[in-house]
């Protein structure tokens, strides 16, 4: 087995911050802060494990939205990301988004914002939504969410060895499917 | 390939899709999520008002004792039903229109110049003349607004099929809904009889009940609410035009119902420590009746995110949510005590760290407690997530 280190991807120069993707550990000051601090790094998590950025926004957008009808708690929270993207996960994962995909009045009356998806983003997106969910979701976590094994394992509420057993796995699987000749790339 | 083949692969495609995605993202903003948990706490606090306002004016009692005089659900009716004008009234008179007129259809109202009666909450939504196109109407400076169905039912009994269709105005989140009966005049032309129901969340279905009566599937809560989908109570309501407006006449006129002599808790949801990787864990329901009448149709509605329930099964309350499920509960003599337990395994890690976490944190959780087709007006608190 391939031994997966804390930061297994090589450092390397992003033009996505960090603050982006992951953002502070500690509590914004406001609900204003949060959102601008986290939306569009939650979102590039959701995204690439329902391979659907409008439903990802629309699941970010939810767990706001309940964050915010109950900021009065969570303000006091060491780090109110942490629930947020815990509902935003838990939501992408339920079959509320299906339920709520399913609610053909809305799906009628959603705009469409995001032009369609490149080749580069649906090679990743198309690998990831080759892997069982629980793989997909230590992948995402690990390599979008730059959490780290320490940080899934203690949020998936197992050991760090099945952590690095699942990113063995869809590391491979990913990387099998990038390069894969058949699937263009 | 190498490791760092591998990792140099991966952070590769990882960092394009980052640089590829993050510029198309387009938040919404953090005003909407504001405005929609506003919006969503001042329909619920309205419906709940409503609710009330329904359960105080036509006790239990009353309404199972009266014929067809007492109102209905909030807003039935509207000034304009109430009081239609002579142009637009039809006659109730089962002779006095020819049996002859074409039944209006969906796809007819579906482009059809209609006038729609005042929606419950103005929120700018079209009414009066409005013109649909393939069912759309409003848009630009109104919200955008559609009809999602239609029946026939010869509501005015005079041999000819009216119609009742259910509209949408998607002035908030979820939307504004509201029934109304159109009928056929004698010139052919479409004519609105009058505002079935307005002001509840959801009217979900329309058909055709018994002797010129319409049935709605109404619901409590819309599917965008993430417990709404398990948590929703759907209920087939009849009403009946009496000439002048619509009345309920069947059906139950509220979502909530309250049973004082029913004492329900639920305990802590306990995971034992993790037997090869996997939590077993337990949460009991404890229903009492102290009542001096047998309970017989209480049930228990639960949407469990926390792990997999492995018992009991229960009846499906969504397609294709295994989360979920609505548990009958054995008829409650008076004096006794019902228990429903559920097992779960934590097979997917959802739960939290060791240590005692409140259920409602962790996730989308549901306990409810409902008689007949009605929720408790008073739902028993959730426990604690306990692992041990």
């Amino acid at each position: 087995m391939i031994a997966v280190s804390q930061r297994g991807a090589p450092e390397r120069a992003s033009s996505v911050s960090r603050s982006a993707v992951r953002g502070p550990t500690t509590g914004p000051a406001d609900f204003e802060e949060l959102y601008a601090a986290h939306f569009s790094g939650l979102v590039l998590q959701i995204n690439a494990y329902v391979n659907n950025l409008t439903e990802a926004q629309d699941l970010v957008q939810e767990a706001f939205t309940r964050a915010v009808a109950r900021w009065d708690k969570l303000a006091r929270y060491d780090d109110p990301a942490t629930w947020v993207r815990r509902v935003a996960w838990n939501l992408a994962t339920s079959r509320w988004r299906r339920q709520r995909t399913a609610n053909a009045f809305l799906a009628r009356q959603r705009e469409q914002h995001a032009p369609g998806p490149n080749p580069d983003r649906v090679a990743l997106t198309a690998a990831l939504a080759t892997l069982p969910p629980t793989l997909r979701k230590a992948f995402v976590l690990y390599y979008v969410a730059q959490l780290s094994i320490t940080e899934i394992a203690n949020e998936e509420d197992v050991a760090e060895g099945t952590v690095k057993s699942w990113l063995h796995r869809a590391r491979t699987q990913v990387a099998a499917h990038l390069t894969d000749p058949r699937e263009g790339n | 390939m190498s490791d760092f083949d591998l990792d140099a692969l991966l952070a590769g495609a990882v960092d394009d899709y980052n640089q590829q995605t993050l510029p198309q993202i387009r938040p919404v903003g953090s005003g909407r999520a504001r405005a929609t948990a506003t919006h969503r706490k001042r329909v619920h606090t309205a419906i709940m008002s409503a609710v009330a306002l329904v359960v105080v004016a036509v006790p239990v009692g009353v309404y199972a004792a009266s014929d067809h005089n007492h109102n209905g659900p909030p807003v039935v009716g509207s000034s304009r039903s109430a009081s239609p004008a002579p142009s637009e009234s039809p006659s109730a008179a089962p002779s006095s229109a020819p049996p002859t007129l074409a039944a209006i259809t969906q796809q007819e109202l579906s482009n059809a110049t209609l006038s729609l009666p005042s929606w419950s909450d103005g929120n700018g939504c079209p009414s009066g003349t409005v013109k649909l196109h393939n069912g759309q109407f409003g848009g630009g400076n109104v919200p955008a607004s559609q009809l999602l169905k239609a029946a026939s039912v010869d509501l005015d009994r005079d041999g000819s099929a009216d119609a009742v269709a259910i509209f949408i105005c998607h002035g908030g989140d979820p939307g504004l809904e509201m029934a109304v009966a159109f009928h056929r005049a004698p010139d052919g032309s479409i004519q609105t009889l009058g505002k079935v129901v307005t002001g509840i969340y959801t009217i979900a279905d329309v058909r055709a009940g018994d002797a010129g009566t319409v049935q709605l599937q109404v619901s409590d809560l819309a599917g965008s609410d993430g417990a709404a989908a398990t948590g929703q109570v759907k209920q087939w309501r009849t009403y009946e035009w009496d000439g002048t407006r619509f009345n309920q006449t069947a059906g139950s006129t509220s979502f909530t119902v309250a049973v004082p002599a029913l004492t329900v808790t639920l305990s802590d949801l306990t995971f034992e420590a993790p037997v090869n990787g996997k939590r077993t864990g337990t949460m009991t329901v404890t229903l009492r009746n102290g009542g001096t009448t047998t309970i017989s149709n209480a049930s228990v509605v639960y949407e469990l995110t926390v792990g997999t329930v492995t018992a009991p099964t229960c009846d499906q309350v969504v397609a294709d949510l295994p989360f979920s499920g609505q548990c009958a509960v054995q008829p409650i003599a008076a004096g006794a005590t019902a228990t429903v337990t559920f097992t779960m395994i934590d097979d997917q890690g959802a739960a939290a760290s060791p240590g005692s976490t409140p259920l409602q944190e962790t996730g989308e959780n549901l306990v409810q407690i409902r008689v007949g087709d009605q929720k408790l007006a008073t739902q028993p608190p959730l426990g604690k997530v306990i692992l041990k």
